[in-house]
């Protein structure tokens, strides 16, 4: 297989629990801070949650109706690289500029304020606009319509590879010539169904997730929004280098314990780069806490690069952002190679001796050329993203 | 893009299971759910019936294409995916005890098809699950053309919408359910090829599509035009949205050797 183009990713912006702007959560990530606290939402059970605490503006009067939390959120990341999204128009016209965002949850958590209103014999709320609210393409085309892109949009809903997934569509756009600059990324929010579907599957921690740690006991949910430009020609911090896809086709809700599903998607990705797997500098794995993702993630690891590779996960900081997740922890692996440091992995001391990788305990400061980055979500779903440094 | 070829269809409807009985418009009273048998029962109970139209149309057209469940790509796509059971579990949470059951959260998630059948077939590829109100026709066979493009082999795309449940659903939102699904392949496939589908873009379209009362808002009623023209051997440009002024369409060229 001769490798693919690398395209150069020109912008990035996100917003999460570490901070509003790109700016903030950068500063939270490499001091080591985390943004997880008591949750926003009222639950049964005890657990705690990645929450924006930043004000959400509303949306324009131009695409009111599409205004919910889950929107809101999508325009905060999108306001940190609109000026770069405007330019790529410009350059490419509006129709060859494509959105495709990822999302697991859509707007449902508007959908359960209107539900819990009618429930309580209210009606539905007057506020409440079930066909730019609810389904989970209502905040691609508000972005769409708000930034003048005409190029296709839609939507990858494959609950926490959703995000990442979005790139190896970009990628697709690109190579097949049907669009020239593409807006890749992600929203969620906290929900009660995601939350207390969770819990009922007994692996929401009570507290700040501990990805490889030996005695990790669960994720830790959090919500935000990650926005990424890539084009076709252009300058940038750096290149997406190769997508690897993959089904793990084992059961609905937990990875193969051989990892075979993550290896695959790990291994096609270095194939579309024509990159062996010592090349990799450094894996954001998708690290979520849990006794078997993570068991089965550092096998796969383990298996597939040589010793010495930094691994880091970033949900003890974030929480994990489902669907928005995929393009955050991305757009992080962009900022290894671009200012040279790998995030911690906050609560993995000690880390599992079981594992045979080298996790980050602290912010490491050290040349990065190369980074996989891995998401891995619910039906066996699984993305690994390879970037890499600009020409 | 590249042209990619049509080897394969799928159709499930209340009461007409298969492109067969849809083409020849005869009703099956009792088919009131598809038969799904890509899963094994274990798996079946308990999924929607999103879930399940689209699990069957993939295998109707994927069987016609003679295409091998445990290695094609699959596109699902769905406006709304799993909306009732999204709205059963809004319930529980308002329920006194207010917890969810782990088998309907799992499997509440919009690749809820596409992980069951990759499961069930053991395929380890390709597989996704798209929404794009009502562009999401247009976008799978994008999504698909795409893929197509760079890799290779055979994709099957396959589209279902369940009815909107109470309290959400108004006039501009009842419908019936409706499931569709295309094969497509980059090289023409040993099975044949019903058609080839090519210049995927936004065009003006001021034709006449004919599509069933029953299904005409639900939101994969899109595809019916692409569909019926496969069917009739037909040749010339397919809309993929309906009642749009410039909608994503396609060129379908009818194959001599069909």
């Amino acid at each position: 297989m001769s490798p693919v183009p690398a395209f150069p990713v020109t912008a990035f912006s996100l917003c999460n629990a570490l901070g509003a702007t790109t700016a903030e959560v950068l500063a939270g990530l490499e001091a080591g801070r985390s943004g997880i606290g008591a949750p926003r939402l009222e639950l049964p059970f005890e657990t705690v949650t990645g929450n924006v605490t930043a004000e959400l503006p509303p949306p324009p009067r131009s695409i009111a109706e599409h205004d919910s939390r889950l929107a809101r959120m999508a325009l905060l990341a999108y306001d940190g690289l609109a000026p770069a999204l405007e330019a790529a128009i410009r350059r490419w016209g509006s129709d060859r500029v494509a959105v495709v965002m990822g999302t697991s949850t859509g707007g449902i958590e508007s959908t359960e304020a209107a539900f819990r209103a009618h429930r309580a014999g209210q009606g539905l709320p007057p506020w409440f606009d079930f066909d730019h609210q609810h389904p989970f393409h209502g905040f691609a085309e508000a972005l769409a319509r708000l930034a003048g892109a005409r190029g296709p949009r839609y939507v990858i809903s494959t609950a926490c590879s959703s995000s990442g997934k979005t790139l190896a569509a970009g990628q697709r756009l690109l190579r097949a010539g049907v669009a020239d600059a593409v807006l890749s990324g992600g929203v969620d929010g906290l929900c009660q169904t995601t939350l207390r579907g969770f819990h009922s599957l007994s692996i929401l921690s009570r507290t700040p997730c501990r990805p490889f740690n030996v005695d990790r006991d669960g994720i830790t949910i959090g919500e935000g929004a990650a926005m990424m430009l890539v084009e076709r020609r252009g300058e940038g911090p750096a290149r997406l280098l190769g997508v690897g896809e993959s089904s793990d086709a084992y059961h609905m809700s937990t990875p193969d314990p051989e990892g075979r599903g993550a290896r695959a998607a790990m291994s096609r990705a270095l194939e579309q780069a024509g990159l062996p797997p010592e090349a990799v500098d450094h894996v954001n794995a998708h690290g979520t806490g849990t006794e078997r993702n993570d068991a089965a993630e550092a096998r796969a690891l383990a298996e597939l690069l040589p010793p010495g590779v930094i691994v880091a996960s970033t949900k003890s900081a974030t929480g994990h952002l489902l669907g928005a997740g995929g393009t955050t922890e991305a757009i992080f692996s962009i900022v290894a190679i671009d200012q040279g440091w790998v995030p911690a992995t906050l609560g993995a001391d000690p880390v599992d001796p079981e594992f045979s990788i080298e996790v980050s305990r602290e912010t490491l400061r050290r040349p990065v050329g190369t980074v996989l980055s891995n998401s891995f979500g619910f039906g066996g779903s699984n993305v690994s993203v390879l970037l890499g440094s600009p020409a | 893009m590249r042209p990619a070829h049509v080897t394969g269809l799928g159709l499930w409807m209340p009461g007409l299971p298969s492109v067969a009985h849809f083409a020849e418009d005869r009703e099956v009273p009792a088919a009131s759910r598809p038969s799904c048998e890509a899963l094994p029962a274990r798996a079946k109970r308990g999924t929607s019936l999103v879930t399940c139209m689209a699990i069957d149309v993939a295998s109707q057209a994927a069987s016609q294409a003679g295409a091998s469940l445990d290695r094609v790509a699959m596109v699902f796509g769905s406006a709304l995916g799993e909306v009732q059971t999204a709205i059963d579990q809004m319930a529980m949470v308002e329920s006194e005890d207010g917890l969810l059951s782990p088998t309907r959260f799992k499997n509440s998630v919009h690749n809820t098809a596409s992980g069951l059948l990759s499961i069930a077939s053991q395929n380890r590829g390709f597989s996704t699950a798209i929404a794009a109100g009502s562009e999401t026709v247009a976008m799978c066979l994008l999504e698909a053309m795409a893929l197509l493009e760079a890799e290779g082999g055979q994709v099957v795309v396959a589209l279902a919408d369940e009815p909107v449940p109470e309290p959400f659903v108004d006039e501009s939102r009842r419908y019936d359910a409706l499931a569709l699904s295309f094969c497509l392949a980059a090289e023409p496939a040993a099975a044949g090829v019903l058609g080839t589908l090519e210049a995927f873009g936004r065009r003006r379209f001021e034709g006449e599509v004919e599509v069933p009362e029953r299904v005409a808002r639900n939101p994969i009623a899109a595809g019916i035009p692409l569909l019926r023209a496969v069917l009739a051997g037909a040749s010339g440009r397919v809309p993929l949205e309906l009642g749009a002024r410039e909608p994503y369409c396609v060129t379908l060229r009818a194959e001599a050797s069909r």
